[in-house]
């Protein structure tokens, strides 16, 4: 992979491996409790009754990563699940429960005391009851009604005015839902859960996510990006996971020093930049070299990916004296905002403006049917407004399907038409 | 009771009884041949053919004979159909797209989601301004239909009646005036007392959703018998209870769409799998037929813990993943090797 150019995204890696080492020692030293669960959940709560919670999908980043996922994902099919099914949900389950797990990176989960997923699609709860049968552990679910009231340009109304925006049902909803998952975590850690607590949590995390804006910002305006698109999401990730801690705050705050720093010194994440970039979707965890392949051959930088920019305009609440239902409203809609008309294709598009996108790649993940949704009406908001698209269709952690010399070849293909207009 | 106007529905958990007692006849909105530009456009290949002729079909203006079009929460494309049609609504000013609701509907049997669901179904109730005596007809009138349903599931079960036969009247339970067919099948039901059945192996069809009868056909050409099919447009149209008549109708019509219809949103698994377990307890069957296509992207996680489940009852069963004819040969093969008890 390319040299990392921050030193926040070194940190930023490192602690989250220091993070993982700690917490499976308290784990198998002490069986402190811990949760395993979807991206999407409100990891604040988990937070805030410090029972610590590994993203699945960060999990499954990481066991792709390392390029043990055909391995895992080839024992899920010879366990009777077909080759049809979700992998980027299930690829943990499998690294946890199927053929040898210690080959699992660093040492492998342990066993969770709960498992916690958001019922965005029809299988995830089918993964998550699976999972749970296995370890006998707890599992908790969140249905998801859907929004109606939808308004494209949710982001102008998501910090301030998000009672109406995800409309009071929904949030009261979800609360109720909320107070199941706190009295489950009551039971497993002992703790009461405490909501100034969680008050001060999510002022935290908006401070963070401020953090995030602010170098967002940052690339926007410099002539040319002084971060790449994978040391972003680096540092985003490792704290979001964590979002609202100490370490979480002054990681995005040390992320943000150097990224305008560098912006302000001109210094360029790749000099020979000309094409400006964005990848929509999720990461290609298994070839992560993809993204800076093309910054030789046609200063092409992907410089834009959601994880970025979906910090400030995803998270920040303002307006905390319900603390509860704040954090209702950032978990409700996750899906509909990054996925779904009108409010992903909307939403990419004001971020194309701004961050003076030249041409995008977009995912259709095979074999994942929310997250294929909406890619349509993403491409075709686009090229309207003259953004020439590429279509990938591949999974984000299924490197069997992945042809990784055609698709540079194709790709440079397009470039080569992107560069000449 | 007006009956002037026609709401499509797209499944089974959209509650009849409200469109109806507003004045609608509720249709179900099916698969036709065809073309689906609109949707080839628009829509990934995730989608299946019905949901993307259902679009297709209404982004077109082709089926301008709908006042409305009515999706519920239970499936999570017809989720996304709801967003895609309101979002060619709103983009495509050229687009004739009828009334859409969205029925919030969630099948997680949770305390939350009963509160929940019966206070979206009241919702319902007043947008669409029916009263307590509308529902309470309507509510007789598709009990009447319910009826009949189990009539012919009946007959079936007394090996007087092909599954594909059942298979495709029921349809009308969906597609028809509920009065109408119900008036209808008695007489139909009358002269069906010929044994088709008597040394032929009983077949259960569990798995994705059927989109019509090609499969019983195949079955039955081989010499099987489809006595059950786990599916809301088949054995389970009318579920195990008929709509409550002696409480609060809307609690009523509510649950029954929470507690009694089939969707692959409901939650916990035991739920999920009564029925099937309790048809394999009955002991009436002979095989099952496991279907489950590469494009499913649910039920093939449910498929090893039910097959481990009828392997316990030490009941066969076979495994097809493509409803096509090229797939004739073991499906024959596994039901010639069937014996009738
Ligand atoms: S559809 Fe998406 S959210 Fe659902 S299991 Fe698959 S990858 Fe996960
Ligand atoms: S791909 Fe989309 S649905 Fe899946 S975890 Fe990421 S944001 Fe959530």
């Amino acid at each position: 992979m390319a040299q990392k150019q921050l030193t926040s995204t070194i940190a930023a890696s490192e602690g989250q491996k220091a993070w993982f080492a700690s917490l499976r020692e308290r784990v198998f030293e002490t069986r402190a409790p811990y949760a395993i669960g979807q991206a999407d959940m409100p990891f604040e709560l988990f937070q805030a009754m410090e029972v610590p919670m590994v993203s699945n999908q960060w999990w499954a980043a990481v066991v792709s990563a390392k390029r043990l996922a055909p391995y895992y994902l080839d024992k899920l099919n010879e366990t009777g699940f077909h080759k049809g099914l979700c992998r980027y949900c299930s690829l943990s389950m499998a690294s946890t429960v199927l053929g040898d797990t210690s080959q699992a990176p660093w040492g492998g989960l342990p066993k969770p005391s709960l498992l916690a997923a958001r019922l965005t699609c029809d299988c995830v709860q089918r993964v998550f009851e699976n999972w749970a049968a296995h370890f006998r552990a707890e599992l908790i679910l969140l249905d998801a009604p859907a929004a109606t009231h939808l308004p494209p340009r949710w982001w102008e109304q998501s910090r301030h005015h998000w009672r109406e925006l995800f409309e009071d049902h929904r949030l009261q909803f979800m609360v109720r839902q909320f107070e199941r998952l706190i009295a489950s975590l009551e039971r497993i850690s002992g703790r009461k859960f405490d909501p100034d607590r969680l008050r001060a949590l999510m002022e935290r995390v908006n401070r963070q996510e401020e953090y995030f804006e602010e170098a967002k910002l940052a690339i926007c305006e410099a002539p040319k990006t002084p971060v790449r698109m994978q040391e972003q999401i680096t540092n985003v990730m490792a704290a979001q996971w964590q979002r609202g801690s100490e370490w979480a705050v002054s990681q995005a705050k040390a992320f943000r020093d150097e990224v305008v720093s560098r912006a302000a010194q001109r210094i360029a994440a790749c000099p020979n930049e000309r094409l400006r970039i964005m990848w929509v979707g999720a990461g290609l965890w298994y070839d992560l070299d993809f993204y800076t392949a093309f910054e030789e051959s046609h200063g092409a930088v992907f410089v834009w990916s959601m994880y970025l920019a979906f910090g400030p305009d995803g998270y920040i609440r303002y307006g905390l004296d319900d603390p509860l239902l704040a954090l209702a409203s950032r978990t409700v809609s996750m899906n509909e905002q990054l996925h779904n008309p009108p409010w992903a294709n909307e939403w990419i598009l004001e971020q194309a403006r701004s961050h003076r996108i030249d041409a995008a790649f977009v995912l259709t993940p095979l074999g994942t049917r929310p997250s294929a949704t909406g890619t349509r009406f993403v491409e075709i908001a686009l090229e309207e407004v003259g953004i020439p698209v590429f279509s990938v269709h591949a999974d984000m952690v299924d490197a069997r399907l992945w042809d990784a010399e055609k698709m540079r070849r194709d790709a440079s293909l397009f470039l080569d038409q992107v560069g000449r207009r | 009771m007006r009956k002037d106007r026609i709401a499509g529905i797209t499944s089974n958990t959209v509650p009849w009884e409200i469109l109806r007692a507003a004045g609608y006849t509720p249709l179900l909105l099916e698969d036709e041949a065809g073309p689906t530009p609109h949707a080839d456009r628009w829509m990934e290949d995730v989608f299946d053919r019905r949901f993307r002729v259902i679009f297709d079909r209404l982004c077109a203006g082709a089926w301008n004979h709908l006042d409305a079009v009515v999706i519920p929460r239970t499936s999570e494309q017809e989720h996304k159909l709801y967003l895609y049609l309101r979002e060619i609504a709103r983009t495509q000013p050229a687009s004739a797209i009828p009334e859409l609701y969205f029925y919030n509907l969630l099948h997680t049997r949770t305390p939350e989601s009963y509160d929940y669901g019966l206070e979206r179904t009241r919702q319902m109730v007043r947008d669409f301004d029916a009263s307590e005596d509308e529902l309470r007809a309507a509510i007789v009138e598709s009990n009447r239909a319910r009826g009949r349903v189990r009539d012919i599931l009946q007959k079936r079960r007394e090996g007087r009646l092909e599954g594909s036969a059942a298979l495709e009247w029921i349809r009308g339970f969906y597609s028809e005036d509920r009065g109408v067919f119900a008036d209808r099948a008695p007489d139909q039901l009358k002269g069906m007392n010929e044994q088709v059945a008597t040394h032929r192996p009983h077949i259960l069809i569990k798995g994705a959703p059927l989109k019509d009868a090609s499969l019983h056909h195949l079955v039955e050409e081989a010499g099987g018998y489809v006595v059950a099919e786990d599916d809301w447009r088949g054995s389970r149209a009318a579920g195990d209870t008929d709509v409550c008549l002696n409480k609060d109708p809307v609690t009523a019509i509510f649950e029954k769409y929470f507690y009694d219809e089939v969707s692959p949103r409901v939650h916990p698994v035991v739920h999920r799998d009564a029925w099937y377990q309790r048809e394999i307890e009955r002991g009436h069957l002979d095989g099952v037929l496991f279907y489950v296509p590469l494009e499913d992207d649910v039920l093939g996680w449910d498929y090893p813990a039910q097959l481990a489940y009828l392997a316990s009852r030490s009941i066969p069963s076979v495994l097809v993943r493509e409803n096509v004819r090229e797939h004739d040969p073991p499906l024959a093969e596994f039901v010639g090797s069937l014996h009738r008890k």
